[in-house]
C-alpha cells in the first residue's frame, strides 16, 4: 500500500537504533507499541463507523425532510443497521486486502530465514549485499510491527501446508509466534511481560560511568616528570606517583604475565590496563576501518511502528466498548435538534439561494465605451515598407535604364556611400541567366540593422495654446445690463408724460401726456399711429393685459376710458373685444339698476363720433382718476381716486357694470 | 531724422486688376506709410498723372493704421517681406436726387434704373422714375405700408410687377391690367402686420413675415376667383360681411403654406438666391432661422442676443447679412453647422440698424441705413465702414432711416424725414470688385 513510506520509515529506524538497541531489547518493545497503535487504529475505526452512522442518520433525515414527512425513530434505527451491515462490508474488504496480502507474507518469511543465516557469515554479507538489499526491499512492504501479525499469518499458514516449512522459522519466528498468541491470551502475555530483565535507567545505557582521578586535563604528561606528583585530584591535593618497580621487577612480572601483550600503560592514571578480547576486537575493527560494535546490523529490518494495514485481529485485547456498537443516544438528540431546526428554517444550506433570472449578455454593452489608452500596449510603428523594385532592378531592363559607360565610370568612381542607387543595372537575355546576387547577405544585414537601429516612435506634440485652454470671456460690452444707449425717442407729446404702457405683443407703445392726448407709437420705428384727445390731464395709460382682446384703459381727469384700437387688431380680436366691452351693457339693462349720482360710479356709453375713435366705456367717477390697473385675467380694473378729501380704490369689472 | 521713422519693411505689391500691376519685387518702405503713402508709391510706379486713389489689403484685410501698426497688432515681424495687394479706392457714395414724401418711407426697392418703389406710412405706394416723377400713386392699404418688393423682369407672365406688404394685415400684389396698374389680388391670412416681403428669383412664389410671428409662402400668380371660402372656412367666416376695408374689393389670395417656429414677431425674411426653397428669416426672439418652404421645415435655428431688424442674403458671399436692435450688422455663414455662424460683426452704427442690403455685384460689399440717419458702406474685410453717408439736408438730420435698397450702383434709402435718398457708388470700384469676383470663381 505504502512501500515507500515504510521504506523511508524503516531507514530512519536503522539510523536510529545504530547506536543504541540491541536487537534483542528490540523484540520486546516493538509489541507495545505496535499495541498502542492497532487499539488506536482500532477506535479510529471505530469512530469512522460512527461518523458514517452518523453521516448516514443525517442523510437520512434530510431525504425524510424532502418527502416531507415526520422524522421516524424507527427509520434512523433502519439506517443505522443500514450502516452496521455497510461498516461489515468494510471488513469483509478488508479481510480480502489480507488474503492479497498473504503472497508477499510468504517472500518475507523466506527473508526472515535467510536473515538468519547472513548473521552468522558476516564476510559473506558484503558478497549478498544487493541480494540482501532487495530482499529488504520486499521484506519492508509490512516492517517489523505487521510482521508479527503476517508471521502469525504465516505460521498458520504454513501448519495449514503441514509444517512443510516449519524448520523455516528460527527460534525469532517462534518467539513471534509466542507473542502473537498474546491477542488470544491477555493473562499469560502480561506474565511473559513479568519475565522480562528490567532496564536499569543509566548504566545499562551509558559505559562511561568512572570518573577519572586526576584533574590536569589536557596538559601533557611530561610536564610532570620531574615531580613527584602525576597531577591533583578532584579536592586539588597533589597525586603522587606510585612507586615505580626497577626494571628487572617489570621484566619478571612481564615474563610471568600472560597477558602482557594486552595490558597498557594509563600514564594519566599511573596505571596498568588490561585489554579484554572484546576491547581487542574494537580496536582491530577500527584499524580495519569498521563500524566498531560487532553487533552492529547495518542491515537491520525494517520496523513498521505505524501500519497502514488495518488488522484482522488487533493486538489490544480490550473489549469493545458499549458506545462502539450501540448507536449514541446524544447524537441522535443533537441530529434530531438540527433536524428541527432545518425544518423550522433556522437552519439554511449554504448561501442564501438567489433567484435565478435568466442570464443575458448586452453584447454592445461597451461598445460606445472608448477603448482605455494603454500606453504600454500602444501599437509599435510599423517599419516602413521597402520600396518595390523599379524597371532599374529588371534584370532585363529597356534600354534607357542601361548605364552608359560614362555613368558607369562615373557610378564607378563616387564613394559607395555616395552612390544614388547602390547597383547598376544589369541586362541579361533570360531570368536563368542572372546570377546570384552577391550583396543579399549584406544588404539584409544593413535593412536588419536600419530597423533595429531607428527609434520608431510616435511623437505626441502638445500645441495647445494657453490662451485656448482659457475658457471664452464674454465681450464686457455684452455684458452690460443697464441700458447704454438712447435708441430711441417717440416726439410728439407736447405736455409732461405721465404714463407709458406696452401692449402684451411688445409691437406698440401708448403714453398718456398732460396734453390730455393718448398716443400710440410702433414701438421698433417710433412712429405714432393714432392719437386720442380726451381732453383732460392723462394719468395713466394701461393696456389689458389679456392677449385675446386689443383693449386698453386710460385714466383722464375724473373718466376712466376704455378704448380699442380698431387698426391694430384683426377682426376676431376685435369681435372678442367688442363683445369684452359690450357685455357689461348687457347685463346693466339686464338688471334694470337704474344708474343714479349716489354710486360713486356710472358707465356710460361715449358718443358716436367717440366710439368711432374706439372709445368703447366711460367711466365717469367724481374725482380725478390717478391711477388704473388691470387684473392679469383682464375682466377687472382696479382704479385710485385721490383728491383732498382722501383717496379710495375702486374695482370694477367690465363685463358686468 | 527720427529714428522710429527710419525703420522700414520690404513690401510687395500686387493688383488683381491687369491694368494696375507693378513689378512684383519687393521694394522697401517706411513703416510709418500709410494708405495715402502707399497710394502715391504704387501712382508713382504706374506713372499716373492723376492719381489714383488705393486701397490696401494685407492678408485679406483692408489695411487702416500704418504698417508698423499692423506689425505690431499682429506681432508679426519686420524682417519678412510683406504683400500688399492693392484695389482702386471707392469713391464717397455721392447723393444724386431726393425726391419728397408727404409721410415716412417704410420700405424702397429699386425695380431698375428707372422705376423706384417706395411703400408709405400713409397706406401709399410710389412709383418714382429716374426723373424725380411720380409716375404712379397706389392706394389700396388701409393702413400703413411696411414692406415693398418686386418682381425680377423675368416674371412677365404673372403680371405682377411687385407686392407690399401692409400693417393692415394684407399683401397686395400690383400689376399692369387694362393699361393701367392696378392691385390684382390681395394676399390675406395673416393675424397682424406684414412686416417683411421677398418674391424669389424666378418669380414664381413669395414668402411674407408678419408680427404674428408666422411666415407665410404664397404663389405669386394671380388666382382665377377669389380665394376668400378657403380663408373664411378656415378662421374668419363671422366677420367676413363685416370686412369694410378699402382692399376689400380685390381678389382674395390664400397662403400655400404657414411657417410656425417664430416666437415673437417677424421682421425679415429673404430667399436663399441659390436654392429657392429655401428663405432665412430673424424676428424679435433674436433668431436667425433658415426654412426649408417647401416642406415647411425649419432647417436651422441661430440664435444671437438681438433683435433682428432686417436680413440679406448675398449671392457672392453666401453670406446672410442682418441688422439689429444693439447698432450692428452681423454676419452670418448658413451653411455652417456649429453655433458660431456670426462671422463678423460690425459695429460703428448710433442707432438701431433698420435696414442692411448687400452690393448687387460684390462679395464684400454691404450697405446699411439706421436710425441715426446715416448710411454707411462697409467692406467686410475692414472692421470699419468704408463710408458714412450722412444726411445732406437738414430736413433729414436726426430722422431715422428706415429702408435701404442697393440696385446696381445706386443706393436708395429712406425713412422718417419722408425724403428718397438717392446715391451713386463708385462704379469704378463696382467693376473692380466684379473683376476680384470673377477672379475668385
Amino acid at each position: 500500500m505504502a512501500r515507500k513510506g515504510n521504506m523511508s520509515a524503516g531507514k530512519k529506524r536503522s539510523a536510529a537504533s545504530r547506536d543504541e538497541k540491541p536487537v534483542v531489547e528490540k523484540k520486546e518493545v516493538f509489541p507495545q507499541a505496535s499495541v498502542l497503535e492497532a487499539s488506536s487504529e482500532s477506535e479510529y475505526e471505530s469512530n469512522d463507523d460512527e461518523e458514517d452512522i452518523m453521516d448516514g442518520d443525517f442523510d437520512q433525515a434530510l431525504r425524510a425532510m424532502a418527502e416531507d414527512q415526520g422524522f421516524d425513530s424507527a427509520d434512523g434505527e433502519d439506517f443505522e443497521s443500514e450502516d452496521a451491515e455497510e461498516a461489515q462490508e468494510a471488513e469483509n474488504d478488508d479481510n480480502e486486502d489480507d488474503d492479497e496480502e498473504s503472497d508477499i507474507h510468504s517472500s518475507d518469511i523466506e527473508g526472515a530465514s535467510s536473515d538468519g543465516e547472513d548473521a552468522d557469515s558476516e564476510d559473506a554479507e558484503s558478497d549478498d549485499e544487493e541480494f540482501e538489499l532487495e530482499r529488504t526491499g520486499s521484506r519492508s512492504t509490512d516492517g517489523h510491527a505487521t510482521a508479527f501479525d503476517s508471521d502469525a499469518e504465516a505460521a498458520a499458514y504454513a501448519e495449514a501446508l503441514g509444517n512443510a516449512d516449519s524448520e523455516l522459522l528460527g527460534d525469532e519466528g517462534m518467539d513471534r509466534l509466542t507473542i502473537r498468541d498474546f491477542g488470544k491470551d491477555l493473562e499469560s502475555w502480561k506474565s511473559y511481560r513479568k519475565t522480562l530483565p528490567q532496564i536499569e535507567p543509566g548504566y545499562a545505557s551509558d559505559s562511561s560511568t568512572d570518573e577519572p582521578v586526576n584533574t590536569i586535563g589536557n596538559v601533557p604528561i611530561e610536564w610532570y616528570e620531574d615531580y613527584p606528583h602525576i597531577g591533583y585530584d578532584i579536592d586539588g591535593k597533589r597525586i603522587m606517583k606510585p612507586a615505580t618497580a626497577d626494571e628487572l621487577d617489570k621484566f619478571l612480572e612481564n615474563m610471568d604475565n600472560p597477558d602482557v601483550f594486552r595490558t597498557a600503560r594509563d600514564e594519566v592514571n599511573q596505571k596498568d590496563v588490561k585489554i579484554s578480547a572484546e576491547e581487542i576486537d574494537i580496536i582491530r575493527r577500527i584499524q580495519g576501518g569498521d563500524i566498531p560494535d560487532a553487533d552492529y546490523n547495518p542491515y537491520e529490518d525494517t520496523v513498521e511502528w505505524f501500519t497502514s494495514q488495518t488488522m484482522k485481529t488487533p493486538l489490544t485485547g480490550a473489549p469493545l466498548t458499549k458506545r462502539g456498537f450501540v448507536p449514541s443516544k446524544w447524537e441522535h438528540k443533537r441530529v434530531m435538534q438540527i433536524v428541527r431546526a432545518i425544518r423550522q428554517g433556522l437552519i439554511t444550506s449554504g448561501a442564501p439561494t438567489e433567484k435565478q433570472e435568466p442570464r443575458l449578455y448586452d453584447v454592445w454593452e461597451n461598445a460606445d465605451a472608448q477603448p482605455k489608452e494603454d500606453n504600454s500596449r500602444r501599437p509599435r510603428l510599423v517599419a516602413p515598407r521597402m520600396a518595390l523594385p523599379t524597371h532599374e532592378e529588371s534584370y532585363h531592363p529597356p534600354e534607357e535604364y542601361l548605364a552608359t559607360p560614362e555613368e558607369r565610370e562615373k557610378w564607378e568612381n563616387t564613394d559607395p556611400e555616395d552612390r544614388k542607387r547602390n547597383f547598376l543595372p544589369q541586362d541579361f537575355n533570360s531570368l536563368r541567366t542572372v546570377p546570384g546576387y552577391e550583396n543579399f547577405v549584406h544588404e539584409r544585414f544593413q535593412r536588419c540593422l536600419d530597423l533595429y537601429l531607428a527609434p520608431r516612435m510616435l511623437k505626441k506634440t502638445n500645441n495647445l495654446n494657453a490662451e485656448e485652454l482659457m475658457p471664452r470671456l464674454p465681450d464686457p460690452r455684452d455684458l452690460r445690463p443697464f441700458p447704454s444707449a438712447e435708441a430711441l425717442v417717440y416726439l410728439g407729446h407736447t405736455g409732461r408724460v405721465r404714463s407709458i404702457s406696452v401692449d402684451p405683443t411688445g409691437l406698440w407703445l401708448l403714453s398718456g401726456s398732460d396734453d390730455g392726448t393718448v398716443r400710440l407709437w410702433e414701438l421698433v420705428t417710433g412712429r405714432c399711429a393714432r392719437i386720442w384727445n380726451l381732453g383732460d390731464v392723462v394719468h395713466t395709460v394701461a393696456w389689458c393685459p389679456n392677449a385675446e382682446v386689443c383693449v386698453f384703459a386710460v385714466a383722464a381727469g375724473s373718466r376712466v376710458a376704455i378704448i380699442i384700437p380698431t387698426e391694430l387688431c384683426d377682426d376676431q380680436k376685435r369681435l372678442v373685444s367688442e363683445e369684452l366691452v359690450r357685455a357689461g351693457f348687457s347685463s346693466a339693462a339686464a338688471d334694470e339698476d337704474v344708474a343714479d349720482d349716489s354710486l360713486p360710479v356710472s358707465w356710460d356709453t361715449p358718443t358716436t363720433a367717440e366710439q368711432a375713435t374706439g372709445m368703447h366705456i366711460m367711466v365717469a367717477m367724481h374725482k380725478t382718476v390717478k391711477s388704473v390697473a388691470w387684473h392679469r385675467r383682464g375682466d377687472y380694473l382696479a382704479s385710485l381716486t385721490s383728491e383732498e378729501g382722501g383717496s379710495s380704490v375702486l374695482i370694477h369689472q367690465i363685463s358686468k357694470h | 531724422m527720427d529714428t522710429k521713422s527710419e525703420e522700414q519693411v520690404q513690401i510687395r505689391l500686387v493688383a488683381k486688376q491687369q491694368k494696375y500691376a507693378v513689378p512684383e519685387a519687393p521694394i522697401v518702405v517706411p513703416q510709418q506709410l500709410q494708405r495715402y503713402g502707399l497710394s502715391e508709391i504704387v501712382n508713382h510706379l504706374l506713372g499716373n498723372e492723376r492719381p489714383i486713389p488705393f486701397d490696401f489689403l494685407v492678408d485679406g484685410q483692408f489695411l487702416r493704421d500704418s504698417i508698423s501698426g499692423y506689425l505690431k497688432e499682429k506681432s508679426l515681424s519686420a524682417e519678412n517681406i510683406l504683400t500688399l495687394e492693392y484695389v482702386e479706392s471707392m469713391l464717397p457714395p455721392t447723393e444724386i436726387a431726393s425726391y419728397s414724401h408727404d409721410d415716412w418711407i417704410s420700405s424702397v426697392v429699386a425695380a431698375s434704373r428707372d422705376k423706384f418703389i417706395v411703400g408709405s406710412y400713409d397706406g401709399i405706394v410710389r412709383l418714382w422714375n429716374a426723373q424725380s416723377e411720380c409716375v404712379d400713386t397706389l392706394v389700396g392699404h388701409d393702413s400703413a405700408v411696411k414692406c415693398v418688393a418686386a418682381a425680377t423682369a423675368g416674371g412677365a407672365k404673372t403680371r405682377v410687377e411687385f407686392i407690399s406688404g401692409s400693417q393692415d394685415r394684407t399683401a397686395i400684389a400690383w400689376g399692369m391690367k387694362n393699361g393701367a396698374r392696378k392691385a390684382l389680388y390681395a394676399a390675406r391670412g395673416h393675424t397682424d402686420s406684414i412686416e417683411a416681403v421677398s418674391i424669389n428669383p424666378s418669380n414664381t412664389h413669395f414668402v411674407t413675415a408678419s408680427t404674428d410671428s408666422t411666415i407665410r409662402f404664397w404663389s405669386l400668380a394671380a388666382p382665377k376667383q377669389s380665394e376668400d371660402a378657403i380663408l373664411d372656412d378656415a378662421e374668419t367666416a363671422p366677420l367676413a360681411k363685416k370686412r369694410k376695408s378699402a382692399n376689400a374689393q380685390f381678389m382674395t389670395k390664400a397662403a400655400i403654406g404657414t411657417l410656425t417656429g417664430h416666437v415673437g414677431a417677424v421682421t425679415s425674411v429673404c430667399f436663399n438666391k441659390d436654392q429657392e426653397s429655401q428663405i432665412f428669416s430673424g424676428g424679435w426672439d433674436h433668431s436667425v432661422r433658415t426654412w426649408d418652404v417647401a416642406s415647411g421645415v425649419n432647417m436651422a435655428t441661430n440664435l444671437c442676443d438681438k433683435v433682428v431688424l432686417d436680413i440679406d442674403y448675398s449671392v457672392h458671399s453666401r453670406l446672410i447679412a442682418t441688422g439689429h436692435a444693439d447698432r450692428s450688422i452681423r454676419l452670418w455663414d448658413p451653411r455652417s453647422d456649429d453655433n458660431t455662424v456670426v462671422k463678423l460683426r460690425l459695429t460703428s452704427h448710433k442707432g438701431f440698424v433698420s435696414s442692411v442690403a448687400w452690393a448687387p455685384n460684390s462679395a464684400y460689399m454691404l450697405a446699411s441705413a439706421s436710425h441715426d440717419s446715416t448710411i454707411k458702406v462697409w467692406d467686410i474685410r475692414s472692421r470699419t465702414p468704408l463710408y458714412t453717408v450722412y444726411p445732406s439736408s437738414d430736413k433729414d438730420k436726426g430722422k431715422k432711416l428706415l429702408a435701404l435698397d442697393w440696385h446696381e450702383s445706386l443706393l436708395l434709402a429712406g425713412g422718417e424725414s419722408g425724403s428718397l435718398r438717392i446715391h451713386s457708388v463708385n462704379s469704378q470700384y463696382e467693376d473692380a470688385a466684379q473683376t476680384l469676383v470673377q477672379a475668385e470663381d
